[in-house]
């Protein structure tokens, strides 16, 4: 089969088995509506105001509960040994990884539809334009690290520590989307206009073109030869 | 303005590169010895 | 080549670190005792001689491993892992005395331990990631699928620079923070600049002894029987 229906023969074989067991899912929504309510204990009302903190908490959540959805990515080929069946199958590494890619960008963008509302719920946050943009951003941002993850899930799943390492790994990968993500938010909530984060967009698009590119690239060094 | 007084951190400072590096550099030579 | 020869190499490496840390004390000497205080900043600017050439031979060592990864990826050479290994190790004890001498430099002299500014925060991330790089390595027996991993994460390390680099320096130039971080001053005056260039060799002797006499301890070990 051609590449494209690959990718997207695994991408909607991974999604089928998560709405089955929905496990990956509740996991990562139940740790983003954690997070989101202590942080709003985590401060002194009277020192600390929800629109200062909002920001950085939803990026922080967005990024965080990303990780926890990425982690169960591959543990499902690992466990039932169906690795080695997705390798025989007449479909290409680049497609293996599209597929993955694809599926767990959906999983992370699901957990962060989940979030959103919760969030304006919880910081107040008025409905705009601006909020709008700022869904945007996290898209942005998740197509970016979930490319990143998605090839060191896949080699992260052969190791004791899998659900410690991903993490420890990705950190570092997701400074650049979560420091731009905030920076843009705080001053679409603040009613800035778009035209004022246009450089923190091309910022964000530029990440994404080269991670995708580079985990397409690379992923087939973590499949078996 | 006088010259300040802090010493101590560069003390601690220099104490540190030599523990670390030396350090490091026995580490080496007693895995080269472990090896052998 | 054959175990003997891999001795050789350590025992070379060995000879070059034990010269490098001759001159790293001869540094020290030339530092604290035959160069001038700086009149604002005080004894404490002293720190600079050590902390800036660990720096940058911290942030070399991890930018060969993304060179040596892509090698590898290419060529399949193990000894182009091999040299991964020992950088990455290398550029971690660099990043260790950085790290440490960052913020006992910037206390004193700017009154604050910390500063979020692109040179700290990548060798703190690059730090983080070659831990966790250090500790797949160990997780993962067979020497292929190792070497091909750590070439993965080796080579998205070094794209990771430039984003970080520049993401936190468009962080600091909107919130100008009331310090700057320089490692070097614009202009030192000669007394200084031959210390900070002296120290600079050591250091870079240091990297190449450490490298050497790692490598050969890796290859060795590679090699061993089973």
């Amino acid at each position: 089969m051609t590449a494209f229906r690959g990718a997207l023969a695994i991408a909607a074989k991974d999604l089928r088995v998560e709405l089955a067991s929905r496990a990956a899912l509740n996991s990562a929504v139940t740790f983003a509506v954690l997070v989101l309510v202590i942080f709003n204990f985590a401060r002194d009302p009277g020192q600390v105001s929800l629109q200062v903190l909002a920001p950085s908490v939803l990026w922080v959540t967005s990024a965080f509960a990303g990780v926890v959805a990425l982690n169960r990515s591959f543990v499902m080929e690992q466990e039932r040994g169906a690795m080695d069946g997705l390798l025989l199958a007449p479909i290409s590494r680049s497609a293996i990884y599209f597929g993955k890619y694809l599926a767990n960008l959906a999983f992370v963008l699901t957990v962060n539809l989940v979030l959103l509302p919760l969030f304006i719920l919880f910081f107040n946050v008025t409905l705009s334009t601006g909020l709008a943009w700022v869904a945007l951003l996290l898209v942005l941002a998740a197509a970016g690290y979930v490319a990143i993850g998605t090839v060191l899930a896949a080699m992260t799943v052969r190791t004791r520590f899998a659900d410690l390492m991903l993490p420890v790994l990705l950190l570092a990968f997701l400074v650049p989307p979560v420091l731009v993500g905030v920076q843009a938010t705080t001053r679409l909530l603040g009613g800035r206009p778009v035209g004022e984060i246009v450089g923190w967009i091309r910022f964000l698009a530029v990440y994404d073109v080269v991670f995708i590119t580079l985990g397409w690239l690379l992923f087939p060094a973590t499949m078996d030869e | 303005m006088n010259t300040p007084d802090n010493g101590g951190y560069l003390v601690a400072a220099y104490s540190v590169v030599a523990i670390v590096m030396v350090g490091y550099a026995v580490s080496l030579w007693r895995r080269y010895r472990a090896g052998k | 080549m054959t175990p003997s020869q891999h001795d050789t190499l350590i025992r070379r490496g060995l000879w070059l670190t034990a010269v490098a840390l001759v001159g790293l004390g001869g540094v020290f000497v030339q530092a604290l005792l035959r160069t001038p205080v700086e009149r604002w900043q005080g004894p404490a600017q002293k720190i600079l001689y050590v902390h800036a050439p660990a720096a940058t031979m911290s942030l070399m060592a991890f930018a060969l491993v993304g060179v040596a990864s892509m090698g590898y990826l290419f060529l399949r050479d193990s000894r182009l892992d091999a040299f991964a290994e020992a950088s990455a190790e290398v550029g971690l004890a660099f990043g260790a005395v950085m790290l440490t001498t960052g913020p006992l430099w910037a206390r004193p002299v700017w009154g604050t331990w910390w500063q979020w500014e692109p040179r700290l925060t990548l060798t703190l991330l690059l730090v983080l990631l070659f831990v966790g790089y250090r500790t797949m390595r160990t997780a993962i027996e067979d020497p292929e699928d190792r070497a091909r991993f750590s070439a993965v994460i080796g080579i998205m390390a070094l794209v990771l620079v430039p984003f970080v680099h520049l993401s936190v320096y468009l962080f600091r130039t909107i919130h100008p923070q009331p310090v700057v971080f320089k490692p070097s001053a614009p202009s030192l005056p000669w007394e200084m600049l031959r210390t900070f260039i002296g120290s600079m060799v050591a250091f870079l002797a240091l990297y190449v002894g450490f490298v050497t006499t790692r490598y050969g301890l890796g290859r060795r070990s590679g090699a061993a029987p089973s």
